[in-house]
């Protein structure tokens, strides 16, 4: 096992540096580049001069990047925001439990959802059950989560009045309406997960019952829940979690804009304005802590799955 | 059941019809749809659907069925874009990797992971912060983003194909690499490929979507169906009509790539079985 830590972290950290300079020199190889959107089209070069040494900017970007990310990956300073001139990393601190919790419980649900649904489609092949399940999840691979969440709000709050529209309650004004104020956000966050999970689940699992461990299980006259649940579904679960890893973009984007839909002020909420408002060093520093958190989950997933599966760990 | 009949699974004919209505509205936008997508009328806002205006009008008395047909142009448009920057990298990526093997092969997928880590939405924001809200260049980004998907699978098609017979035997002809390449390794290759295009096409509409509801791609007035998705929840309050109409034209859209990209998927893989 610790092996296998070491050979994934070897992997890991050239992608990490190599996913944090195509982010840096994204921002800054730019034509026109950071200052001149700063100072707006009619400045002279002479501003544009001045701002460029300010910020920094007239040094040679290797240096730039070797600063930029030694002080973000060793004292966690990603600078100050050019709107308010606050320090980025509290501010990123401020917002990241939100949309951990949003994002965390969507997989979840989407797991809850997903894994229970793809099994019984797979137990019921080629049936009337399997084809509303596949049919199901196929709508919910092609219907953008932000539109689900406009419907959903409209029906369950706006018209039904059985939950809060917009905007999160803080855990401290109560738990349970705070609980009331996710169900929305998340259930509509997890659609798209739960219905690629579904149809993961379905394939792994019809692979797994049409192998031959789980015929000769069969004939050995085991019950059918332990072959489904000793057998296959023990096998179909390692395809799984690597599909976990792979949805946790998916969801983190999928985040960025289910937090404008609902008002919640979160990290996709900080990014997006950052973004219309052009505050570079925060684009710059919230892209990088969302691009972390899909290497570090890559990461924990190979770890769960050398875990579950010795084979993977050779 | 035969192949014939899995192809023209009416699931999939209703699919292609869509498709093909969708790109002819956007071909004839001018001349098929009802009303001038940009003409306002507040006395008239927020009607609700009837014979003068199908789907109704948003919150500025528009048109909403006129709005949805001029917006299957940056549509379908974008996607194309998208598909075409997917294509064009992730082809020759995904070939060079397989073909060239050892450490080219190391390097060019260890370079696929780090572009995979950006999600796709995330680096079409971080481009739309630098370069301005564009159409074009949130696509721009998106294709870059999903090539590496591209190239996974066409390099594992190049992996299947290079060691036949008939590509092998073409090295002893001395034909130069390229040519090899270009000629004999990529129509084999390329099946897949297309599938894998086809899938991505829907998912870049689904990006294009969300990212012009962000305000990052074309920019209002301009009838856009995310833009005009915004826009109409903002007035949801009043009506939530206007919300429905663009909604359902992208999930139809999506469904319908997806659906014909699994036909694909299930056509070519049925001689092999």
């Amino acid at each position: 096992m610790g092996q296998l830590i070491l050979r994934r972290l070897a992997t890991l950290v050239p992608t990490a540096i190599l996913g944090s300079l195509m982010l840096f020199l994204l921002v800054h190889l730019v034509p026109g580049g950071v200052a001149a959107a700063l100072a707006g089209a009619d400045a002279t070069p002479e501003v544009l001069a001045q701002l460029e040494r300010e910020l920094g900017l007239d040094r040679p970007l290797s240096v730039q990047y070797l600063e930029w990310l030694e002080r973000v990956a060793l004292q966690g300073d990603f600078g100050r925001s050019l709107l308010d001139r606050r320090l980025i990393g509290e501010a990123i601190l401020e917002r990241l439990p939100l949309t951990v919790e949003l994002a965390g419980l969507a997989l979840l649900v989407a797991l809850l959802i997903g894994v229970p649904l793809g099994i019984a489609a797979a137990v019921h092949r080629n049936t009337a059950v399997d084809s509303a399940i596949t049919g199901i999840s196929g709508l919910g691979l092609a219907m953008p989560e932000f539109w689900l969440a406009m419907i959903a709000v409209n029906l369950f709050a706006l018209r039904w009045a059985l939950l809060p529209a917009t905007g999160i309650v803080p855990v401290e004004d109560g738990l349970w309406e705070h609980a009331q104020s996710m169900v929305l956000p998340v259930l509509t966050l997890a659609s798209g997960a739960a219905a690629a999970i579904t149809r993961f689940t379905r394939s792994g699992m019809m692979e797994a019952l049409s192998s031959g461990y789980v015929r000769t299980a069969m004939a050995l006259g085991l019950s059918r829940r332990q072959i489904l649940f000793r057998f296959a579904f023990r096998n179909a679960v390692i395809p799984l979690v690597t599909v976990v890893g792979l949805l946790a973009g998916g969801i983190l984007g999928g985040a960025v804009l289910v937090e404008q839909v609902f008002a919640i002020p979160g990290l996709g909420d900080m990014f997006v304005t950052a973004v219309q408002q052009k505050d570079f060093p925060t684009v710059q520093g919230v892209a990088l802590v969302l691009i972390a958190s899909v290497i570090g989950i890559n990461l924990a997933v190979d770890l769960v799955c050398g875990l579950l599966d010795p084979r993977t760990r050779a | 059941m035969t192949r014939a009949f899995t192809v023209l699974r009416p699931g999939l004919l209703l699919a292609v019809a869509f498709l093909v209505l969708l790109i002819a509205a956007a071909v004839l936008a001018p001349l098929v749809a009802p009303h001038d997508p940009l003409r306002q009328n507040l006395a008239n806002s927020f009607a609700v659907p009837g014979w003068i205006h199908p789907f109704g009008t948003d919150n500025l008395g528009r048109d909403v069925l006129s709005r949805l047909i001029w917006g299957a142009r940056p549509a379908l448009g974008g996607l194309l874009i998208a598909v075409a920057c997917t294509a064009l990298i992730g082809i020759p990526w995904g070939l060079a990797a397989g073909y060239l093997g050892g450490t080219a092969d190391l390097l060019l997928m260890r370079l696929a992971d780090a572009v995979l880590v950006f999600p796709g939405i995330i680096l079409a924001l971080v481009l739309a912060a630098v370069l301005g809200p564009s159409l074009a260049s949130s696509m721009v980004a998106l294709g870059i983003v999903y090539s590496p998907v591209l190239a996974r699978v066409m390099r594992s098609g190049v992996l299947a194909v290079r060691e036949r017979d008939h590509v092998t035997l073409t090295a002893l002809y001395g034909l130069s690499t390229g040519y090899r390449m270009w000629r004999h390794v990529l129509p084999n290759a390329m099946a897949p490929a297309i599938v894998q295009l086809t899938l991505l096409a829907g998912t870049s509409l689904l990006a294009q979507t969300g990212l012009s509801f962000l305000g990052v791609g074309l920019q209002p007035p301009l009838p856009s169906w995310g833009a005009s998705l915004a826009e109409s929840f903002r007035f949801i309050l009043v009506s939530a009509t206007p919300t429905l109409a663009p909604g359902l034209t992208v999930v139809l859209t999506v469904l319908s790539l997806y659906r014909i990209g699994d036909a694909l998927r299930d056509m070519l893989a049925a001689p092999q079985r």
